[in-house]
């Protein structure tokens, strides 16, 4: 009986106490604002030519309780016309989505399993959120596979460590298959992605990454004599970063190179495959200059039925502090099948307020 | 399957824990407590500054296989290691849990910032400075946690904790006593960085000028020119650069400011060859000090 009664006050005054401190800030979830603004020319004269609000990132991340973590990010961004309206030269104003709303586990041991709607893990860049990509835009190549937003889905995806003695992280996701412009659209459908990160320190300044993905997309058609509706996306991935471990803060470098396969089959049968790789070399304490190649076309399902675009960029980039960046990027786009080559000038502000959580290396 | 189950277990029971820290200077006071008992690495080298260290994906399959995580807190390894400890899905380091102990929770910080702070004042820790482990004094309060956390983890081994940071404690006690530590006082310097505000709030010494005009922000030609009125006026004979940053605006103050020595100094152990652990540090401070008396 004592003992119940000691129990009782005790689990009061626990109470009591969660009960106050709960009312604090401290339970606030961290919150941050990414805005990008653009000023971009190009001698076609395009529809984004001028100043503009290239987007803006509202994230909200904060533990749930002892087992979940949960990451919220709403994007705002100027409405893309869809393809079916007639061109017009109207504004179509801004659009609000969630880019990334998900939770994801914290308390399992070895696994992390993740649920909502989330950047597809495939490759190597297509989970970068557009402030953090290493260009200004996300390149043709990641236009062409996934669309200028990258592949968001919905589904659940797992995620593990290799027990061997270097970096060995194997994602897997189930997704719902809704992506616009990516897929043959049906609710019915599932993709399924497989990526597997590596990671070798070579030294303690130099590391290797190469990385492994796959993705599958699938609708099967109930009519007789119609065909399924099948992407199939492979990929690999390798980059090679420098930072001296003396002096860090002065100069690193970076070489990333990415290349994807797409065949699809169905209605839209199709194939292409393409490679984006670039350099970055930082050479004073906040500034760092750029390369990034593109080619398309590297494979093809009958000839002249391909994209076979060529890119090459050059950008600046001066970055006062963690949270801001001024960067310029100079590309030259040359459409296959274009005879004159489209130069593009951009000049992007990149700024972070608020607790943004850290990125990854 | 049984041969491989008996192979982990056996493996298990011979296997030292792991700790892993964030910095040289934890390692090397653990390193001082626990002696050959735990295995213990550092995320960051003694030249790294460890504010702005990238999350390496390898760091995060030692942190899968540590048994224990120490880390400096109050703000310094935000920009990495919440990456780490997410990424090693070892639930026993998190934050709050048994396994990770922050010593910025129990150290009486300093320069702590009790009003308004927004980021145009730089790189500001409203929470207080977080270099406290180049103070001896406070090397004490952190050791103290540590022995107590150590115990926790291996309770057989209690004893042999408590004494190795009672040899510490000596050890400590005979440096100071042989540099005489306390003549210090009033010792007049510039730094470029605020990384030794704790080692001069312990000797007493006084820091002129700070070369960043705030926190993380690159120094100004105005600034400088304040920093350089402000040596010349007080006399000041040492201007410390901690070895991470260039020493080229150190050089350019001492141009104008006659007899000011420029010293790049290592504020971490493995910062610089010679300097083999916290006590090497200490030495080379006081040995430094006592030569600009």
């Amino acid at each position: 009986m004592k003992l119940l009664i000691a129990l009782l006050i005790f689990s009061n005054l626990a109470f009591a106490q969660t009960y106050r401190t709960s009312r604090g800030k401290s339970f606030n979830p961290d919150i941050s604002l990414n805005a990008l603004s653009l000023f971009q020319n190009s001698d076609r004269d395009i529809e984004e030519d001028g100043f503009s609000l290239q987007e803006v990132e509202l994230q909200m991340t904060s533990d749930v309780d002892a087992y979940f973590r949960a990451v919220a990010t709403l994007a705002i961004h100027k409405a893309h016309g869809h393809e079916e309206e007639e061109e017009s030269e109207e504004e179509h104003g801004y659009e609000l989505h969630p880019e990334e709303v998900f939770v994801e586990t914290i308390a399992l041991p070895k696994y992390t399993i993740k649920a909502g709607i989330f950047y597809s893990n495939f490759g190597k860049y297509n989970y970068m959120h557009t402030h953090a990509l290493p260009f200004i835009n996300r390149g043709v190549l990641h236009e062409s596979m996934f669309g200028e937003q990258g592949y968001i889905d919905t589904g659940v995806a797992a995620s593990g460590l290799l027990p061997v003695s270097w970096f060995s992280e194997v994602t897997f996701e189930i997704l719902n298959g809704e992506a616009e412009g990516i897929f043959e659209e049906d609710s019915h459908s599932t993709a399924y992605t497989l990526k597997w990160k590596n990671l070798w320190e070579l030294s303690d300044a130099l590391t290797f990454e190469w990385g492994l993905s796959g993705l599958n997309y699938k609708d099967s058609n109930t009519d007789a004599g119609v065909a399924d509706e099948i992407t199939t996306l492979s990929g690999t991935d390798f980059t090679f970063k420098w930072r001296p471990t003396a002096k860090g803060r002065y100069q690193a470098f970076i070489w990333s190179t990415e290349f994807i396969h797409l065949e699809k089959e169905g209605s839209n049968a199709n194939r292409n495959a393409g490679y984006m790789t670039f350099i970055r070399y930082q050479f004073a304490e906040r500034w760092y200059a750029q390369y990034r190649h593109e080619q398309m076309g590297l494979a093809e399902l009958a000839e002249d039925a391909v994209d076979e675009t060529k890119t090459d960029a050059i950008l600046l980039a001066f970055i006062p502090s963690e949270f801001s960046a001024l960067r310029l990027q100079v590309e030259k786009i040359d459409y296959e099948l274009v005879d004159e080559d489209e130069m593009r000038a951009m000049l992007q502000l990149n700024i972070s307020i608020g607790a943004h959580p850290a990125h990854m290396y | 399957m049984r041969f491989l189950s008996l192979f982990l277990f056996s493996f298990s029971v011979l296997a030292k824990p792991l700790v892993m820290v964030s910095t040289t200077n934890i390692k090397s006071l653990v390193k001082e407590i626990a002696g050959s008992e735990v295995k213990v690495e550092s995320f960051a080298k003694g030249t790294q500054d460890p504010h702005y260290l990238e999350a390496k994906p390898s760091y995060m399959i030692k942190a899968s296989k540590a048994d224990l995580v120490i880390s400096i807190g109050l703000g310094l390894e935000e920009g990495w290691l919440p990456l780490i400890i997410r990424g090693a899905r070892n639930p026993k380091i998190r934050v709050g849990e048994s396994g990770h102990l922050a010593l910025g929770n129990h150290i009486p910080v300093l320069e702590a910032v009790h009003t308004e702070v927004t980021r145009a004042d730089g790189d500001v820790h409203p929470e207080g400075n977080p270099h406290f482990m180049l103070s001896p004094k406070m090397s004490l309060i952190a050791g103290e946690k540590i022995q107590a956390k150590l115990s926790e983890l291996l309770p057989k081994k209690k004893a042999v904790f408590v004494q190795n940071f009672e040899n510490y404690k000596k050890k400590l006690g005979a440096l100071e006593l042989k540099y005489s530590t306390t003549k210090l006082t009033g010792l007049k310097v510039i730094t470029y960085h605020k990384t030794l505000t704790y080692l001069y709030d312990y000797l007493k010494i006084n820091n002129v000028a700070i070369l960043e005009p705030k926190p993380g922000i690159p120094p100004t030609v105005s600034h400088v020119l304040k920093v350089i009125k402000a040596a010349k006026k007080e006399g000041v004979k040492l201007a410390l650069v901690e070895n991470y940053f260039e020493p080229i605006v150190a050089q350019r103050v001492a141009r104008d400011v006659k007899g000011i020595n420029v010293v790049s100094i290592p504020v971490a152990v493995e910062g610089d060859k010679k300097i083999k652990s916290l006590l090497d540090l200490y030495e080379y401070f006081f040995k430094l000090f006592n030569d600009y008396k």
